[in-house]
């Protein structure tokens, strides 16, 4: 059984959030704290850096779509954390509006953010600002609109995409790296 | 993955590995760009398989949705099946019988071999040792052979239902699994003296595909992925679902977090599930035991309690039941032991269905679209282990029989993003290798 | 004036209502097969049995009149185990029809099985046989093994259709509905029985076998077929179209509406749907041969695309035009036509000779916004006086503006003296110019108004068929071409500027009258 945090914890954290916690809530034993856009990068700091919570782990980072729940704002972005050190878990979210769809990136604190922010982005159109390169990941660029949004139809049909011209490929080093070489390729004198 | 962009020095050369290459096992797109034969730098770009997996299953009634989980990974569906499964009783906070935990917990197991048996077998096999890989997946045949004989189906066997199991295990499984345990075990021991020491084999994986334990887990890197690197996390132990807490196992880990760390540790996690499906046999109880809610055990007296209690605790049954001969598996006595007591998520036997009039209501109740199954509203995450690490299913239910949200957390898709660190600074022909353990497949990647 | 307490919720009724009426107000619903708000009450199927305290024992909640102090509790443990044995007894000798069974999905034994019974069956006899597929009339079928004998039905011919062709036959376990002698279930609102048979055992001719019920789709909707203007439920599915040979509109249901139709509609609107996916639908525009025809030939129609015909359409109405509206077409289209040929022109509303009307709810005139023509300042024609009002109009006009479907070649001689253009859904044959398809009540948004002045809001179920388009985009394009003021295409706006132009219709909005209608101010 998944395990939430300690009720202590879960003080420590709401007492550290203040006013930035707008709801907290428990289901089938599981710990949903939701906090302000505004607190987003910062929570997520404090829930992985604190020595007490530990949350090493981005497990899952989505967004749910609350239209036809009637919600507002319209999107929620949803983290999945969890502490190996600590076995504990966590669902963190935020409210996302759509006109402003738009919240701080995690990739200063998780090299997976990045994709799982451009997965976000891709499907539901939310933007991370401070993303190195938010594009379309699981898509194609010329693909219209967010497939996962609620209003996006099931049936919908993409027009064609006409050939594309190959980009002149762009370096992706930026500086002239020499990594060691191997020692198995010593022989040919490199 | 540096964004910079400036005029490449003169002497790298751009590569594009994939999508149509045979060692990207179809589907993917390298970008690299080589320093002669070093990688100086890489791009990798998925999607191929997309094919809208979480839209889909929002379109579906939670029962429909279980064939679908089958294709996310597809060398081991079972466990896929499981994840979902156990999702959705979290939501309606259904607890299944005890047999059925176990025989999900033994299912979980054989797909688990059957998925690092092909892991194995395609790597080796991309790095010349065919006939190991003509083992191997002569070994996973025999294990397919046994979910067939349990599921009607090789691959894609929708095996697993909210509340219970299609039917249960036939008669003489048990024989039949340990005939086909043996033949793992010695194909497991011809392949450690084939591979283990093999210096060509060796010397393509050690110290290649390097990852740190830090970066593995701030790539969202689980199971033998991560455990490659020294941490132990393993969701079976760490937060031990059906009957896990009960089966004694082991959790390999490595030192390095090289590929060949990574061989090992699959190597011995196949081991460790051999265990757990023996600890399974010998401990699956014949008949239905009277379980609470919370799954624990309950005494005559308790159960007695338990039916006066209102809402009255599920699931309770009192016959003990022979298994049926033949594989029809639909009948009253062969799912009465693995599903649930409740009319309002598990599908009724068949005689009821064609019977009476109340089991075909039931069973109408449970297919019509706008009816089926309606667990609460609320929202859960159910981790499990995977083949490849924690599969989480993440579901939000407005109360109405489709699921409102229905998230597909992949391992794989963790460990693709982890992919440029590890290639970077080897060879191209180490990608082969290093991808191959990280053992990428389409149908969880994307969904 | 009592108040009584249900499930903790406090409620004051006026008196005379029953415990299962209060319980409605409340939002609190109590299973029932027998009671419906719109019959007499009977209490023989014992489902809506509730516990009240202080009586010695369960009551019947539709029958027990709400009283003072009443304390009542709808799903206690007691309450369950009753309807847990009341299905029992009523499942005891029901057939296993569900897979063939019309009523599958919408069956209130099926929804109170799960909700209430969810009980292992313990019934090892031979179940009863009865008279299965009887034909009682031209449009119900009944099925007497499926019949839990609650009489809805023979309560509804006694009461409300008022033709009493149903009753109870026989005595015992062999009790049954049936037919008294020599009659035939043939009454203008037979289909009504089906929609209020809780189980499926009154099946519709028309709906029998088409469609498994839970594919449909519903859309809340008005019917086109008299000036009542019935509320109804237009049920409707595309993505089978294998099922019911492909057509679209599957049945209408009547939707209920205290101040205009209740509970009920009659059957010609019930069955006069079929023209929607009808093979005579226009699908693309037609135009007359440039040709000179033959003395006293019509000159062939060769369909061709919008562009072009909408181009010759506004040349031709270019010439001082004169308006015939007729059929369904809905406000804003009566509005935006008006608009579009200018207020100096003559505007005609053709009306269908009208028939007797009968003591319910059909009122005889065939055409469901005439009153909507009236208030939009449109002369009101019909019968002999519309030739000659037509001949008349022609004769000042340059060309003649048709739009609607109810319209006969008679008529359309009287004014081929000048050029017609035809807006129409439908087209067999006759003189025009240029005939554009339009979309029908299903396809498009809009309001009628009834014969009362209540502005009734439809709602579009489905796109137009082939290229059709609504009435209203089409003057919307027309009036683009011509270079009249522009007409938006979208309902919701062009029913705002009609509100703000005509007195009538002043302070509404297409929102506000939402699903229950408004009365204009006459």
């Amino acid at each position: 059984m998944s395990s939430s945090p300690t009720p202590e914890l879960l003080d420590k954290l709401a007492e550290r959030l203040g006013s930035h916690l707008l709801r907290r809530d428990a289901f089938r034993g599981e710990a949903t704290v939701v906090v302000a856009p505004q607190a987003w990068l910062e929570t997520c700091r404090f829930l992985k850096e604190d020595p007490e919570l530990a949350f090493g782990l981005l497990v899952d980072l989505t967004v749910v779509d609350l239209q036809a729940l009637g919600g507002s704002p319209r999107f929620e972005l949803v983290a999945h954390l969890y502490s190996i050190r600590k076995r504990h878990r966590i669902r963190l979210k935020t409210p996302v509006p759509e006109d402003q769809a738009q919240v701080p990136s995690l990739t200063p604190l998780w090299k997976n953010a990045n994709w799982l922010e451009r997965e976000a982005w891709d499907m539901f159109g939310v933007r991370f600002l401070g993303h190195p390169e938010l594009r379309r990941i699981l898509l194609y660029p010329e693909f219209e609109g967010h497939p996962l949004r609620r209003d996006y139809p099931l049936r919908k049909r993409q027009p064609l995409v006409a050939e594309r011209d190959v980009e002149e490929p762009r370096s992706m080093v930026s500086e002239p790296v020499r990594y060691p070489v191997d020692p198995r390729f010593k022989t040919f004198g490199v | 993955m540096k964004p910079v962009p400036h005029e490449p020095p003169r002497d790298h050369m751009f590569l594009n590995m994939g999508p149509s290459h045979p060692a990207m096992h179809g589907i993917i797109q390298i970008h690299l760009e080589l320093d002669g034969e070093t990688i100086v730098g890489s791009q990798v770009e998925i999607g191929y398989l997309h094919r809208g997996f979480e839209k889909t299953c929002e379109n579906r009634t939670y029962t429909q949705v279980i064939p679908y989980t089958d294709r996310l990974n597809y060398v081991s569906p079972l466990i896929n099946e499981v994840g979902f499964c156990l999702a959705v009783e979290k939501l309606f906070g259904l607890n299944v019988t005890r047999r059925c935990q176990y025989i999900r917990v033994l299912m979980s197991e054989i797909s688990r071999i059957t998925d690092h048996l092909t892991c194995i077998g395609a790597s080796a096999m991309e790095l010349g040792a065919v006939s190991a890989f003509l083992y191997l997946i002569k070994a996973r045949e025999t294990l397919y052979d046994l979910i067939e004989e349990v599921s009607g189906a090789r691959v894609m066997p929708n095996y697993i239902r909210v509340g219970g199991l299609k039917s249960d295990l036939p008669e003489g499984f048990e024989e039949r699994t340990r005939l086909a345990m043996g033949e793992v075990r010695s194909v497991l021991d011809e392949t450690h003296r084939l591979l283990t020491r093999n210096r060509i084999f060796v010397d393509r994986l050690s110290g290649l595909g390097v990852i740190s334990a830090e970066d593995a887990v701030s790539h969202g890197f689980t199971g033998p992925c991560l455990r490659s690197t020294g941490i132990g996390y393993d969701v079976r132990q760490a937060e031990p679902y059906l009957v896990y807490d009960r089966l004694d196992f082991d959790v390999p880990v490595g030192e390095t977090g090289d590929n060949y760390d990574r061989y090992l540790v699959r190597m011995e996690e196949m081991k460790q599930s051999l265990r757990i499906i023996e600890q399974c046999l010998a401990q699956m109880p014949q008949g239905p035991y009277q379980v609470d809610l919370d799954g624990r055990e309950m005494t005559p007296s308790e159960v007695i309690e338990g039916m006066k209690a209102k809402p009255p605790l599920q699931p309770i049954r009192q016959a003990r039941i022979r298994l049926s001969p033949d594989l029809e598996g639909t009948e009253k006595r062969s799912v009465q032991d693995v599903v649930a007591d409740d009319k309002t998520v598990v599908f009724p036997p068949k005689e009821d269905t064609y019977g009476n009039i109340e089991g075909l209501m039931q069973h109408f109740k449970l297919v019509m679209y706008g009816h089926g199954i309606r667990p609460p509203r609320g929202e859960v995450y159910q981790a499990v282990e995977g083949g490849n690490g924690e599969l989480g299913f993440y579901l939000v239910s407005d109360g109405t029989d489709l699921p409102y949200r229905l998230r597909c957390r992949g391992p794989c898709f963790h460990l693709m993003s982890g992919l440029s660190t590890m290639i970077e600074g080897e060879t191209v022909a180490d990608v082969v290798p290093t991808f191959g353990s990280i053992n990428m497949i389409g149908g969880e990647l994307d969904r | 004036m009592p108040t009584l307490k249900i499930n903790g919720q406090e409620i004051t009724v006026e008196s005379g209502l029953t415990v299962i009426q209060a319980a409605d107000r409340l939002g609190v619903r109590i299973p029932r097969y027998c009671y419906h708000p719109g019959l007499s009450i009977e209490g023989n199927c014992r489902i809506c049995t509730v516990e009240i305290e202080k009586m010695p024992k369960l009551t019947t909640a539709c029958t027990t009149p709400a009283a003072d102090g009443m304390v009542v509790w709808t799903d206690s443990p007691p309450v369950d185990k009753a309807r847990k044995g009341v299905l029992e007894f009523l499942l005891l000798s029901h057939p296993l029809d569900c897979p063939v069974c019309d009523a599958a999905g919408e069956c209130d034994l099926q929804n109170y099985y799960m909700a209430y019974g969810a009980y292992q069956s313990r019934f090892a006899e031979s179940k009863l046989k009865k008279r299965k597929v009887v034909d009682i009339g031209p449009t119900v079928l009944l099925d007497n093994e499926r019949c839990i004998l609650c009489t809805r039905c023979v309560r509804f011919t006694n009461e409300v259709s008022r033709s009493g062709e149903l009753g109870l036959l026989n005595r015992g376990v062999e009790t049954e509905i049936g037919l008294f002698p020599g009659k035939k279930l043939d009454n203008l609102y037979s289909g009504c029985v089906v929609d209020i048979c809780p189980v499926g055992a009154l099946t519709d001719k028309d709906f029998r076998f088409q469609v498994r019920p839970w594919y449909l789709k519903s859309t809340p909707s008005v019917c086109p077929h008299c000036s009542r203007g019935c509320n109804i439920v237009v049920d409707w599915q595309t993505e089978r179209p294998h099922h019911g040979g492909g057509k679209r509109v599957f049945r209408l249901r009547p939707r209920h509406n205290q101040d205009v139709n209740r509970w009920w509609m009659c059957d010609i609107g019930r069955y006069g749907y079929h023209f929607v996916d009808s093979a005579h639908r226009l699908r693309e525009p037609l135009m007359a041969s440039e040709e000179e025809p033959e003395e006293g030939e019509k000159a062939p129609m060769i369909p061709t695309n919008w562009e072009r015909a909408l181009g010759k359409a506004a040349d031709l109405l270019a010439a001082k035009p004169a308006l015939v509206v007729s059929g369904e077409a809905s406000n804003e289209e009566l509005w935006a036509f008006r608009k579009l040929v200018g207020e100096e022109a003559h505007a005609l509303y053709y009306l269908p000779p009208p028939e007797p009307p009968d003591h319910l709810l059909f009122t005889g005139e065939r055409s469901p916004n005439r009153k909507g023509a009236e208030l939009m300042g449109y002369q009101i024609v019909l019968g002999k006086g519309a030739e000659t009002a037509i001949r008349e109009a022609a004769g000042e006009a340059g060309a003649l503006l048709v739009v609607g479907s109810a319209f006969s070649d008679s008529l359309q001689r009287a004014g081929s003296s000048i050029p017609i253009v035809v807006i129409s859904p439908l087209w067999k044959e006759g003189r025009a110019r240029v005939v554009l398809p339009s979309a029908v009540w299903v396809e498009k948004d809009g309001t009628f108004t009834n014969l009362d002045g209540r502005v009734q809001r439809f709602r579009k179920a489905l796109q137009p068929l082939g290229t059709a388009r609504p009435g209203l985009a089409i003057a919307s394009s027309l009036a683009e071409k011509m270079g009249r003021s522009p007409i938006s295409a979208e309902a919701g706006h062009a029913f705002a500027s009609l509100a703000a132009e005509v007195p009538a219709f002043s302070g509404m909005t297409l929102e506000a009258i939402g699903d229950g209608g408004w009365p204009a101010k006459l």
